[in-house]
């Protein structure tokens, strides 16, 4: 698989990253990213261009639980979470915008996700939008929204495999 | 053994009193010790053996009650202000996941309506046309 982000580095400067609508996630990468790879909490992979970051996204890993089961489903499906991978951050610097950088980073992710299901198990792929646009555009990507957070939208993870996997045979 | 340690703790002297019985008019029985006033005596010996009956060796003149700095009053006041904020966003983040945690851990776990979950895991959708133009993407 080849991508396009690099795993975090703190040498890059990540001061000057400036996604306009959102100064939480500038704040997350300048202060916070560090500690959080440092923990092993999550990994943030970077898109660089000359050295200047230029978007960024984090994923950990989480779980999915399954609301209200009927008696038939409580006979077929296991009592435990369900193994997820989550986008919890995705940004793009200011300068980069409408320029379709973060669809990029957003199939990046996918392929990561792709990867680590050869390792792990991996059954839905969570996403935190951070607006209703957002959602919206996720949901146009077969997510669908979590039952109690409109913002936090949840995938199939097999579809994502699914197209990775016939990319993968086109090319081969 | 325990005769003994027992002899030896409450009569020094090795001279031992009897207990008695007295029968009160209202027909309760009171055991008497013949040594409880030795053990009282004891006790308040041992309690005043101390400073208290001593004569102080050299006179301490009262302290002058201690005046607050304002520096360290400002600085006790900014810990206090401190502990009252953390207080609050503790309760408030109580609060909040009180609320929350039947349905949705903000940074863990998330919870599916179980029919589309089902659906999800068994029947997975095709990718549709957008999702097969963005996974394209390089």
């Amino acid at each position: 698989m080849d991508f396009i982000t690099v795993a975090f580095d703190k040498s890059i400067d990540r001061s000057a990253f400036d996604c306009e609508q959102h100064p939480s996630l500038n704040t997350y990468i300048a202060q916070q990213a560090g500690q959080d790879e440092k923990r092993n909490v999550s990994r943030t992979f970077m898109y660089v261009q000359d050295g200047a970051l230029l978007g960024y996204y984090t994923l950990a890993n989480a779980s999915l639980a399954l609301g209200e089961l009927s008696e038939e489903q409580k006979k077929q499906m296991p009592m435990y979470p369900m193994p997820a991978v989550l986008l919890s951050r995705l940004a793009v610097d200011k300068i980069m915008q409408r320029q379709g950088l973060g669809q990029r980073l957003i199939a990046d992710f996918f392929r990561r996700v792709y990867e680590v299901s050869k390792h792990s198990g991996v059954a839905f792929i969570i996403v935190d939008a951070k607006d209703h646009a957002a959602a919206g555009f996720y949901q146009g990507l077969q997510f669908v929204p979590s039952k109690h957070n409109p913002l936090r939208l949840v995938s199939s993870a097999s579809t994502i495999i699914t197209g990775l996997r016939a990319q993968e045979t086109k090319k081969s | 053994m325990n005769k003994q340690a027992e002899d030896k703790t409450l009569s020094p002297t090795g001279a031992r009193k009897p207990n008695f019985i007295v029968r009160l008019d209202d027909g309760r029985t009171l055991a008497v010790s013949a040594l409880a006033s030795d053990v009282v005596e004891r006790h308040a010996a041992k309690a005043l053996s101390g400073n208290v009956l001593r004569p102080s060796r050299s006179y301490k003149a009262p302290r002058a009650p201690r005046v607050p700095q304002l520096l360290s009053m400002y600085r006790d006041i900014r810990e206090l202000q401190k502990a009252v904020e953390a207080l609050a966003l503790l309760s408030v983040v109580h609060e909040q996941s009180t609320q929350v945690s039947n349905t949705v851990d903000s940074e863990g776990m998330t919870v599916l309506d179980a029919d589309t979950a089902f659906q999800l895991l068994d029947n997975p959708p095709e990718p549709n046309e957008a999702l097969r133009n963005l996974l394209a993407l390089r």
